[in-house]
């Protein structure tokens, strides 16, 4: 089938900047990941919406105007593909939901493994919108604005998810506390 | 906490993640070396950003290739296909070529570029040392950002745009010629009509060596028009 393109030579900067962010787009996906696991809990669904992430941003690269907004723009993306994802999973479910998810209180553990499994369990139980909030900001160093562009929602919604998920996690997560391990207790008797 | 007031979270979660203004900044540093139960606040937050990090920094994706562009090119097709019949048909060509860009298409072409339809013809018919400049700027940029196999580059020249390859007035016959030694993608080519009539009117160009002078530029455009070629005019 026959295509027809008519252009000014300028376009030609634009091919070969498109060039240079398809390159950090296709190196994006391990960050991606990392937050689309915390968002998830599950590596495949993670998986998944990374891929769907990245064949949307690389589709869609010519829209981009500030490229120095790449990896924002790729994670509105991803939050997108997650509502979707959200949707079709559980249509019902509330993004900010102020009670976090029932569990178990965990045993105490010292590895580093069991630290994080439980550092990652906790999060998990998080209302899914203070799970986004907080993932953006302390997994990617996103400021406030930045996550409140992202998702789409005002900046004071994000502090105050961010303020309710720290929160949670410190209380969830005390028994990981170092007082509540007795070093603290250690160094005191040492003195 | 007895500056618990004076300090709210929201303030903390600020300081903690690197947000908090300057003087803001100093002022809680100040209080925190006389309120322990505000340094140990802090320094709850600060476990609690670092656990958040220490869960999540050794997660790595597993490897996958890039997923292939979709084309989503239904109506530019379609459009192009219009075009050029209407082309074909009417025989209006330059005059066509004259005309204001197609803006909305230049996301197709840089999707279709991304996509691998890597085959551009740039396209000159003026003889301007600006536009020779652009020209070469333009076809060497592309050589040196598209590698891939199988990406090709033709420059067509018509009218005062021959001048371009014409080896007795081109301002930049060594850098044709370089360009042409280097990239055995990259084609030059010169209209025929127009070196036709420079001969009739006693003018016997002499063309840079590799320069390809077998064809129309008009009829090379619509040839590589109905293969798919992204069609850039100087």
């Amino acid at each position: 089938m026959t295509t027809l393109y008519i252009f000014r030579m300028s376009l030609i900067d634009r091919l070969c900047d498109s060039r240079a962010l398809r390159q950090r787009i296709a190196g994006s996906r391990d960050r991606l990941y990392r937050v689309a696991l915390a968002w998830s809990a599950d590596a495949m669904v993670a998986d998944d919406l990374v891929q769907e992430t990245l064949e949307t941003a690389l589709g869609k690269l010519h829209q981009l105007r500030e490229t120095e907004r790449l990896y924002a723009w790729m994670y509105s993306i991803m939050n997108n593909c997650w509502r979707h994802h959200l949707r079709r999973q559980k249509p019902d479910c509330e993004l900010d939901d102020e009670q976090p998810a029932e569990d178990n209180d965990p045993a105490q553990l010292s590895d580093r493994h069991a630290l994080v499994a439980q550092v990652r369990t906790a999060i998990a139980r998080l209302p899914i919108g203070q799970r986004e909030v907080l993932t953006l900001v302390d997994l990617e160093g996103f400021t406030y604005q930045e996550v409140a562009d992202i998702l789409e929602i005002p900046i004071g919604t994000v502090m105050s998810r961010l303020n309710r998920a720290r929160a949670f996690l410190q209380t969830a997560l005390r028994s990981l506390r170092p007082e509540a391990r007795g070093e603290v207790a250690q160094l005191r008797r040492i003195q | 906490m007895s500056k618990y007031s004076e300090f709210p979270d929201n303030l903390l979660h600020a300081f903690i993640d690197g947000q908090l203004p300057g003087p803001d900044r100093e002022r809680l540093l100040t209080a925190m070396e006389t309120d322990p139960a505000l340094a140990d606040r802090i320094c709850g937050l600060q476990r609690t950003k670092a656990w958040v990090n220490l869960a999540f920094e050794e997660v790595h994706a597993t490897p996958r290739p890039l997923p292939a562009l979709r084309s989503g090119r239904n109506w530019p097709r379609l459009f192009g296909l219009a075009a050029s019949l209407l082309l074909l048909a009417t025989g209006a060509v330059l005059g066509w070529m004259l005309s204001p860009s197609a803006e909305p298409l230049q996301s197709v072409v840089l999707r279709d570029l991304e996509a691998g339809h890597h085959k551009v013809l740039l396209h000159i018919d003026r003889s301007d040392r600006e536009r020779f400049d652009e020209i070469l700027d333009g076809a060497e940029q592309l050589l040196k950002n598209y590698k891939e196999r199988g990406f090709e580059v033709e420059v067509v020249a018509n009218a005062g745009g021959v001048d371009l390859m014409r080896a007795d007035v081109s301002p930049y016959a060594a850098r044709v010629s370089r360009l042409l030694e280097e990239h055995d993608n990259l084609r030059f080519i010169a209209c025929i009509n127009t070196l036709q009539r420079l001969k009739d009117n006693g003018i016997t160009p002499v063309m840079i060596e590799r320069t390809r002078h077998d064809t129309t530029a008009i009829g090379h455009i619509i040839h590589r028009l109905q293969d798919g070629w992204a069609y850039i005019r100087v």
